[in-house]
């Protein structure tokens, strides 16, 4: 008789520890949803560009009282994914220029709120007003960032400085040429070396033939910073196909001799544009961050401290030291005539250009 | 008795279940979903209503890009299996039949060693070795210092030394296994009937370790024929691979369906040289 | 039909004698058994004879040739394994042609010899089967056969029949002297188990401590053991010691026994004081209810009685030592344990063995 009564109380309390336990768990992960739906922002963007610096985070609280939290994303398929399958989850969301209309016509952003922008007269006019950027005369994404996908080269090994994208078919440099293993990069050089409009060439077969010619020139192919700092350093190549901003790093941190240019033919172009989500819990604070993002004072801070592309405000741009190289490369207002700027593709012109690369890599291992 | 079998067999399920259903939620469920996500006309997690197609499985017959990248893989896959056996059974050999003691837990925990680091820093630090002016070059110009530069990366070679150095240790271990478990006996008696080192290799060891070759092959095979990391950082230019197509499909043009239709042409060219082989091999483990 | 000569054979394995200076000659055609407890060193010697193990000291003679520097593959010897050692992975013909095969002989030779050799062994019919098919003594045929087909000079045996039952084992024995007489082949097998030495062999030679204690005809050995270990070893003994009295005319020896009585018996060169060792094997004593003591019979209690079917055993209490007795099973019946007998004995049936 005894036996028995001690086991039902025995399982009632293994139930009844159990059900406080869970209740406990409960209550500590619900806990913060409810707390904080009034001071708190999730921003949308690659690891370790700008709006995750613990230091502007930081600031940011101390001045608005808002918390910043953070998602990533490794591609711009990725992050357009993340959009359509977590709706309500983000607040601010960055956008290249050619992904923004995508993300605009799927309704995945909403229109932003440019009153809410105090510094937003004081962007370039070209980039702020763009038309990748804005949807039926509304402005979808506040411009950010931008910078060149151009030519980086050993000062010390490519004398004179060269002009022409076809330094990249030079015979002299054959095996120590780099570029991007990127679709849309390769077939981007391909046109403006074909002379065609780089987003939408005419003619893909003159592409493809183009960059088969750089069969005997490829040392090897590079798709982080890190790795073409690793290659530049050990000497792998002497001419590249390399971004801007991170050029301007190499050189000042590393103190690599890289000089830069855009060709004469033309050059990419891109610049990113901070969009606030449909749907996001907290419109006020995805603007408020947002106009911090272009504020001067974060930006010199960023540039200087960690090293950034060029700011899309004017005045920002200004106030970094008159030494610093990455604005000596942003300020050659000649070259910057001469990019064409990404604009969207559709996904069969994606495909088509990734088949593109893909059949020029096969030939590339032959 | 048929209560004992009942209680057996629930003991039987209570033991493997939670290894099944491990294996079905972690592998079957998603594969099951890549495949039929290959046979859709658009990426699953695009809004529009997706309709069914073979399009995908076509693109693959009707553009020659990617039957050559599959015969690299395949190629590739079989290059590394053969080099690790080559390499690889003759060390297990030796451990199993030659060092004994303290030598042998020694060599061991060497065979095991590049089990211990992450394979990403495995390979970057191949590329340390190969690369002209890295420690290869450097020892080679202490031995013959007129030789001509060493540059061995960004060349198929180098893929094929940074695979075998990965999946290595698994052709050693499975077939010290399958060489430690024949037993001295054997070979005693092999030896007394007249048969000296080649007849007793060819005739006694190496048919009856088999089944470690086998098991070796397979862990080394399949991985060795999707892998791309290795081909891409070691390889450069030169290191096109299926894998390397895949990966696209997934990162850059999102295009997932065909992303999916190409690892399972893939999975389908393995499963069916495994088939091919398969006959033969059980014909050759009879009675092991 | 070979000979085979050791001669001074020493192994030391670290400060161990495996092999402690042994000689001896193993005569064409007989079937010699090496019998010892575990470590004496037989097995080390079967396997120097085929040459898994070389000799720190001493030789190996085939036919008077030295096979010292020769490898096992070139010896010519037949071999038969505790655990049979067949080929896993071949069939039961595959495994006896082996041999045949790496010889390079031709193929129908081949089909032909290994056709006689299962008929030999009686084991036609079984060709295809693998050796996970086949149950234990099958095994055994077949190990046989692989190691005669051949023909080699010596057929060398580890402990042929340790792993069979009782009923297998007593066939074995009858198939192996069968087959061994046949082909007339030198035969030479280890074993630890005395029954078997008995049984099988022509002579035997036993071991202890990397040395030969005893060698010659079973018979001889049993009946005249020369020391207390060959005694005790070959079949049960038991051991009285005592004291010589007196050397009688005609030869025999007056011994005072420790367990009290006296013993008549035959001794080599005995002189009065001297101190000896008896062996006295209990199927030799007598057991009687109503006799007296005298010499060669002492009186006793018996302790205990275990029957096994065709004899009885008697421990019976003498003195201070517990003697034991086995009685063939004539119907007689059993002496109850507690009852006072008188055992005896004919002077013949002492042995004087060194301790």
């Amino acid at each position: 008789m005894s036996k028995s009564n001690s086991r039902i109380t025995r399982r009632r309390f293994v139930a009844g520890a159990g059900a406080i336990g869970l209740g406990a768990a409960a209550g500590v992960i619900g806990a913060p949803r409810i707390l904080s739906a009034a001071g708190k922002i999730t921003v949308l963007n690659w690891q370790g560009y700008g709006t995750d610096e613990a230091w502007a985070v930081e600031a940011f609280k101390k001045a608005t009282g808002v918390e910043v939290v953070h998602d990533y994303f490794n591609s711009e398929p990725e992050m357009i994914t993340k959009l359509r399958t977590n709706p309500g989850a983000y607040d601010v969301v960055l956008t290249n220029s050619a992904w923004n209309g995508i993300a605009s016509g799927e309704g995945l952003i909403q229109a932003v709120d440019t009153a809410q922008i105090s510094h937003f007269d004081d962007l370039n006019p070209s980039l702020r007003d763009s038309a990748l950027l804005s949807k039926d005369g509304k402005v979808y994404g506040v411009s950010w960032v931008w910078g060149m996908t151009a030519i980086a080269y050993n000062t010390e090994k490519v004398k004179p400085a060269p002009e022409s994208v076809e330094v990249l078919w030079d015979p002299k440099f054959a095996k120590r040429v780099s570029v991007r293993d990127d679709a849309i990069e390769a077939v981007s050089y391909g046109a403006i070396a074909t002379g065609q409009d780089m987003n939408h060439p005419k003619d893909l077969d003159k592409v493809k033939a183009k960059l088969l010619g750089l069969k005997p020139q490829i040392a090897t192919l590079w798709s982080s910073e890190d790795e073409w700092n690793k290659l530049f350093q050990s000497g792998t190549f002497d001419v590249s196909v390399y971004w801007s901003g991170s050029a301007a790093r190499s050189k000042t941190n590393f103190k690599l001799p890289v000089g830069y240019m855009v060709p004469k033919e033309g050059g990419i172009g891109w610049f990113d544009g901070l969009a606030v989500a449909a749907n996001a819990p907290n419109i006020e604070g995805a603007h408020k961050f947002i106009n911090y993002m272009v504020d001067p004072t974060f930006y010199v801070e960023w540039a200087t401290t960690v090293g950034a592309p060029a700011s899309a405000n004017t005045k920002a741009n200004e106030q970094l030291p008159a030494d610093d190289v990455g604005r000596q490369i942003h300020s050659d207002q000649a070259a910057i005539k001469r990019l064409q700027f990404m604009a969207p593709l559709s996904d069969d012109e994606r495909q088509t250009y990734s088949d593109l690369w893909t059949e020029v890599k096969t030939e590339f291992a032959k | 008795m048929a209560v004992a079998d009942q209680r057996n067999r629930g003991t039987i399920l209570a033991l493997t279940g939670p290894a099944y259903l491990w294996l079905t939620v972690t592998i079957f469920l998603p594969l099951s979903a890549m495949l039929y996500c290959s046979f859709l006309d658009k990426s699953p997690l695009v809004p529009q209503p997706a309709s069914l197609t073979l399009k995908h499985y076509a693109a693959f017959i009707e553009r020659p890009v990617y039957q050559q990248l599959m015969l690299w893989s395949l190629e590739l896959g079989a290059v590394v299996t053969i080099c690790c056996l080559i390499i690889g059974y003759p060390a297990a050999l030796a451990l199993a039949k030659v060092i004994k003691g303290r030598w042998r837990e020694a060599m061991f925990l060497m065979v095991v060693l590049p089990f211990w680091s992450n394979a990403l820093v495995r390979t970057f630090s191949w590329t340390m070795v190969l690369r002209p002016g890295g420690l290869a070059d450097q020892a080679i110009h202490v031995v013959a210092p007129d030789a001509p530069a060493l540059n061995l990366l960004y060349s198929y070679p180098a893929v094929v030394v940074g695979l075998v150095h990965s999946y290595l240790p698994y052709m050693i271990l499975t077939c010290y296994i399958s060489l430690q478990a024949i037993d001295d006996s054997v070979i005693e008696a092999a030896r007394s009937l007249g048969a000296r080192s080649g007849a007793l290799f060819r005739r006694v060891v190496f048919p009856m370790s088999l089944p470690g070759v086998l098991a070796g092959s397979a862990l080394i095979f399949v991985p060795a024929v999707g892998s791309f990391m290795e081909p891409r950082i070691l390889g450069g230019a030169k290191g096109a691979t299926l894998g390397m197509a895949v990966e696209e499909q997934f990162t850059v043009t999102a295009n997932w369906p065909f992303g999916a239709a190409l690892s399972f042409l893939m999975l389908g060219a393995v499963l069916l040289i495994c088939l091919a082989l398969y006959p033969a091999a059980r014909k050759r483990m009879e009675g092991l | 039909m070979s000979t085979v000569t050791v001669t001074d054979a020493v192994k030391k394995y670290d400060a161990v004698a495996a092999l402690d200076s042994v000689t001896m000659t193993f005569r064409e055609g007989e079937l010699f058994g090496l019998l010892g407890p575990s470590g004496s060193g037989k097995t080390t010697l079967l396997r120097a004879i085929a040459g898994f193990v070389s000799l720190d000291r001493g030789q190996v003679l085939i036919d008077g040739q030295n096979v010292g520097g020769v490898p096992v593959h070139a010896r010519n010897i037949g071999m038969m394994f505790q655990n049979y050692a067949l080929f896993p992975h071949m069939s039961v013909a595959e495994n006896v042609a082996f041999g045949l095969e790496v010889r390079g002989r031709p193929r129908e030779e081949v089909a032909r010899r290994v056709n006689e050799a299962l008929a030999m062994v009686r084991l036609g019919g079984l060709e295809q089967r693998k050796p996970k098919q086949l149950s234990g003594g099958q095994q055994q045929r077949v190990a046989l056969a692989r190691a005669l087909v051949t023909r080699p000079k010596v057929l060398l045996l580890d402990e042929p029949l340790g792993a069979l039952d009782k009923h297998l084992r007593q066939e074995m024995q009858v198939e192996l002297r069968r087959i061994q007489r046949q082909v007339g082949i030198t035969t030479i097998f280890v074993t630890h188990d005395q029954e078997e030495a008995l049984t099988l062999s022509d002579r035997i030679a036993i071991f202890n401590f990397g040395r030969i204690i005893q060698e010659g005809a079973p018979m001889e050995v049993y009946e005249r053991p020369v020391t207390k270990f060959a005694a005790g070893f070959l079949g049960e003994a038991n051991f009285l010691q005592g004291r010589v009295t007196a050397i009688e005319p005609n030869g025999l020896a007056r011994v005072a026994l420790d367990l009290g009585g006296e013993a008549l018996c035959r001794l080599i060169g005995g002189q009065a004081g001297q101190t000896v060792l008896l062996a006295l094997r209990p199927e030799k004593i007598k057991l009687s209810t109503d006799s007296q003591a005298g010499t060669n019979a002492v009186r006793g209690k018996v302790l205990d009685v275990v029957f096994s079917g065709n004899s009885t055993t008697y421990r019976v209490r003498v003195g201070n030592q517990v003697i034991t007795l086995f009685r063939q099973n004539l119907a007689q019946g059993t002496v109850a344990p507690g009852s006072e007998v008188v055992l005896s004995w004919s002077p013949d049936h002492l042995v004087q063995v060194t301790p």
